[in-house]
């Protein structure tokens, strides 16, 4: 009986954040793409677990003069997913706000510097919802 | 955090229920307030655990190559300097000099040195655990099989190194990935830095003017993980790196234009000397 509340609260950590988790492991993400990313190449992934309903930012260094493509990539939510693309003053460089469908950003930028990948997620009537979001960067030529 | 909160209330709830069936356990409640706790703890490092992501040793490497930067084997470390590192930090710190040595003499057809750099990585590796990134992926069988191939060579390394960093991330070691990058910066900036200065490359100044992109990111990260290692004397050392690459920018970058930066040769001859300082931990252990 000493043990049965430590169980459960293992359980119920894993019922709630076990397929979120799952489905945001950063070398199971990377094998995803590896063949989506093509004629570019893998340069780096960040992903995490996010609820339903916020948002999250996620920071990337690139280097002027090269030829970059940025993944978006969002699952287990109940509606799109707004993806916005921003400098450091929060100069926009992409949104899919027009259509949620689009999944990637390719440039060249002018000058070396980092850009922020903003995710805002849908609500859902499900207070415990969660899913991941990711960005995966690549490049071509150099 | 309503969510949380939410969802906090479930587990308490069922511990009361249990315990109420329990006779001898008078500290279940606070064991349960304290599994609560480190679950609420859990779930918020869930929701923090995105990263910055750095540029790749890799395409450094291919940008200082084409800006002419040449093989200089002298300036590379010794194998054996790795038998010396005997922490997990340095030994995570050492992984990044030696990866960053490793793509350096690969793509400059250097292939021995390179193998003897990837069988150091290897070493290393696993002394950190990720010994199953090398073993299911057949990196070192991969690698002396296509010596002759410089474009498969850069293809094994970039996915040996992807694949350490989404092990090392998804496993928790956040801590480890960082000091792996900033020894591979501070090693790929050093090698630049040592040629530029032979050289009096401008182009390969410039290069390394833009790796201040990803110092700003990599100082913030180093400082907010320090759980496991002390990175006090590292951020402070890499501060002072930035200090001094600060000094070359003879005019800052605007909106759309980038920076233009110079370093003299004094300005470099500090920049090495900080950079020496740094890599001793590494070169001299």
């Amino acid at each position: 009986m000493r043990f049965l509340p430590l169980l459960l609260l293992v359980s119920l950590s894993f019922f709630y954040s076990g397929n979120a988790q799952a489905q945001c492991k950063l070398k199971d993400l990377k094998a995803e793409y590896l063949d989506k990313i093509k004629p570019y190449e893998f340069e780096g992934i960040s992903a995490g677990v996010i609820f339903a309903g916020e948002s999250t930012t996620i920071s990337v260094s690139v280097f002027r003069n090269q030829k970059y493509r940025l993944f978006f990539h969002s699952e287990g939510f109940d509606g799109p997913v707004s993806v916005k693309v921003m400098t450091r003053n929060r100069f926009v460089l992409f949104t899919n706000k027009d259509d949620p469908s689009l999944d990637r950003y390719t440039f060249i930028p002018k000058k070396s510097e980092d850009y922020f990948v903003e995710f805002s997620t849908p609500s859902s009537a499900n207070e415990d919802a969660r899913g991941c979001v990711a960005v995966v960067l690549c490049s071509r030529g150099y | 955090m309503k969510h949380m909160k939410t969802l906090g209330l479930l587990p308490v709830f069922l511990v009361l229920l249990a315990s109420c069936g329990g006779s001898q356990e008078t500290n279940t409640e606070a064991d349960a307030k304290g599994e609560d706790s480190l679950m609420m703890d859990s779930m918020r490092t869930q929701v923090k655990e995105f990263v910055h992501i750095f540029p790749s040793h890799l395409k450094v490497a291919r940008l200082f190559k084409n800006a002419g930067l040449k093989y200089e084997g002298s300036y590379l470390l010794t194998s054996s300097q790795a038998d010396k590192l005997m922490t997990t930090q340095d030994k995570a710190f050492g992984l990044g000099f030696f990866g960053v040595d490793m793509a350096y003499t690969a793509i400059n057809n250097q292939t021995q040195a390179s193998i003897n750099f990837l069988k150091v990585s290897k070493s290393l590796s696993q002394q950190l655990g990720l010994e199953s990134v090398y073993e299911s992926n057949h990196y070192l069988q991969k690698f002396e099989a296509n010596l002759n191939n410089v474009d498969t060579l850069e293809a094994i390394i970039r996915d040996l190194f992807a694949e350490s960093d989404a092990f090392l991330k998804d496993n928790d070691k956040l801590d480890v990935t960082l000091l792996t990058f900033a020894g591979g910066w501070t090693e790929s900036v050093y090698l630049a830095a040592s040629y530029a200065r032979s050289t009096k490359n401008q182009a390969i100044v410039e290069i390394i003017g833009d790796q201040l992109v990803s110092l700003d990111p990599l100082i913030r990260l180093l400082g907010e993980n320090q759980k496991n290692f002390d990175n006090k004397a590292l951020i402070k050392q890499l501060t002072e790196t930035k200090k001094i690459l600060e000094s070359g920018i003879v005019k800052p970058e605007t909106e759309t234009e980038p920076m233009i930066f110079q370093l003299t040769e004094k300005q470099l001859d500090e920049l090495i000397a900080k950079l020496k300082e740094i890599r001793s931990k590494v070169n001299n252990a």
